[in-house]
């Protein structure tokens, strides 16, 4: 089982108890974005796009435990920009341990071998190294040349310490499955924990718009990857997230359940789009106009969106809402081996 | 190029609004306007009714109560401020379009021009060596 069965048994009492409050909106992974300064830009990413007074903002440790405490979430994903630029993400995650949240420090893996004496392998904490494909397709995904390798190194380096460490690989339009089920044996047989997957959605500042998949896409090409999937691969996913891509079961977006917080404040509504900035948790929670947004809702900008940030916590929201729903989980475990 | 000096200049990158100006003449163009600089990957300049001017980044714009939200670059860093919305009488986009130029096609195009450039540096030296 890739996952600690402490972390799947914090997830699992955590949304139970959400369940038992009759709490309908709650946060499941804090996206906490302790700055936006990268050392790559990405043609996909949305995050990176603002001028240098705004890259060189950070957000202290002090912000980072506050937004942890304040919304509660049991998982805290540290993405950005490159998390390991921030002069104090040691001390970030030192503090996310302390309060027991399970992190995700999301990472492009260039700074990983240099700083990776600063932090200690614990339970708590996964370093999730962003790999688009093999070589070829992640360097080209990242604009750079060389990425792939350095990564590979760096993952290396970290299993071989006892962290533990999952990639993260977002798939664009003109992927081929073939390539991708390669990628995954490369990936396990470095020994890595698991892999994330999704789709890439559109950013609306991204600069590229002409690469990302419709649903229909989206669907054929995640069932081309894993119909018929070994059973060596490992996936840190929800395996009802996993039969959602494939067009096997469907899900309403559920945007609130991984909440972001950066340099601006509390993120509206969602981690991809950027419709404004509120202060506080609670704010968000109640101010936002959740109907508008999702696929029922005819929102144009979530029509193709197919992505993790929305899906993965109405998959997981599903596995605690029914006895149905967690046969289906059951089921789907089984034959994912996650 | 320093920002004040981009003021006036009109847009020189096709698809992007770098260098152009909104005017604000009644409350649905300045509701437009303060909306695309929201939307806007870059610094603009807000002319504010008495003729003064703030220059930043928009990071949130609430239509109610008629609030922007800006950061205002200081040295390297930047701090945040609050304007009425019914003061701005003008937006001008006049930082650098951050995410023009950076496409996928764009790296693509330069990637391809770069190995046409070893090819052409390959066959120069193998020229010169006789084996071509």
């Amino acid at each position: 089982m890739p996952v600690p069965v402490s972390q799947a048994w914090t997830v699992a009492s955590y949304v139970l108890g959400q369940k038992l409050r009759g709490n309908k909106r709650y946060p499941l992974v804090l996206m906490l974005e302790p700055l936006f300064r990268c050392n790559l830009a990405c043609a996909g990413c949305g995050k990176i796009q603002y001028p240098d007074h705004i890259l060189n903002k950070r957000l202290t440790p002090e912000q980072c435990w506050a937004a942890a405490d304040e919304c509660g979430a049991p998982m805290v994903s540290i993405p950005g920009g490159e998390p390991l630029i921030h002069p104090e993400i040691d001390k970030i995650v030192e503090g996310l341990v302390a309060r027991k949240k399970y992190i995700y420090l999301c990472t492009n893996a260039l700074l990983l071998k240099r700083k990776i004496d600063l932090f200690k392998p614990t339970k708590f904490l996964t370093f999730s190294v962003h790999m688009d494909g093999l070589e070829a397709e992640h360097d080209a995904a990242v604009c750079r040349d060389g990425t792939y390798n350095i990564a590979v190194e760096a993952i290396k380096e970290a299993v071989k310490r006892g962290f533990r460490v999952t990639t993260n690989t977002t798939l664009f339009e003109g992927t081929n499955p073939g390539r991708v089920r390669l990628f995954f044996d490369e990936m396990m047989k470095l020994g890595v924990e698991g892999m994330m997957l999704s789709p890439g959605y559109s950013y609306q500042k991204a600069p590229d718009q002409e690469h990302f998949l419709g649903r229909d896409r989206t669907k054929k090409l995640f069932h081309q990857i894993l119909a018929n999937r070994k059973k060596s691969w490992k996936f840190n996913l929800s395996p009802n997230f996993l039969e959602f891509l494939q067009g096997n079961v469907d899900y309403e977006c559920t945007p609130w359940g991984n909440p972001t917080y950066n340099i601006f404040g509390w993120q509206k509504p969602c981690y991809l789009l950027q419709e404004g900035y509120v202060p506080t948790f609670k704010e968000l929670i109640e101010d936002t106009e959740w109907d508008k947004y999702g696929h029922k809702s005819g929102n144009e900008k979530c029509r193709d969106c197919m992505v993790h940030c929305g899906y993965e916590p109405s998959s997981v929201d599903d596995t605690f809402g029914s006895v149905a729903g967690f046969a289906r989980t059951v089921k789907s475990a089984i034959a994912y081996g996650t | 190029m320093p920002q004040a000096d981009k003021h006036d200049l009109p847009t020189h990158k096709p698809g992007s609004i770098e260098g152009t100006t909104l005017a604000c003449s009644d409350a649905k163009t300045r509701r437009d306007a303060l909306q695309t600089a929201f939307d806007y990957r870059g610094d603009v300049t807000l002319d504010l009714a008495g003729g003064e001017q703030v220059v930043g980044f928009v990071f949130r714009y609430d239509e109610k109560p008629g609030q922007v939200h800006l950061f205002v670059a200081q040295g390297k860093d930047s701090v945040p401020q609050i304007l009425s919305a019914d003061r701005v009488t003008r937006v001008r986009f006049t930082g650098e379009d951050t995410a023009f130029g950076k496409s996928w096609d764009d790296w693509t195009a330069k990637a391809e021009k770069e190995r046409l450039k070893e090819a052409e540096r390959l066959a120069r030296e193998s020229a010169a060596r006789g084996e071509l």
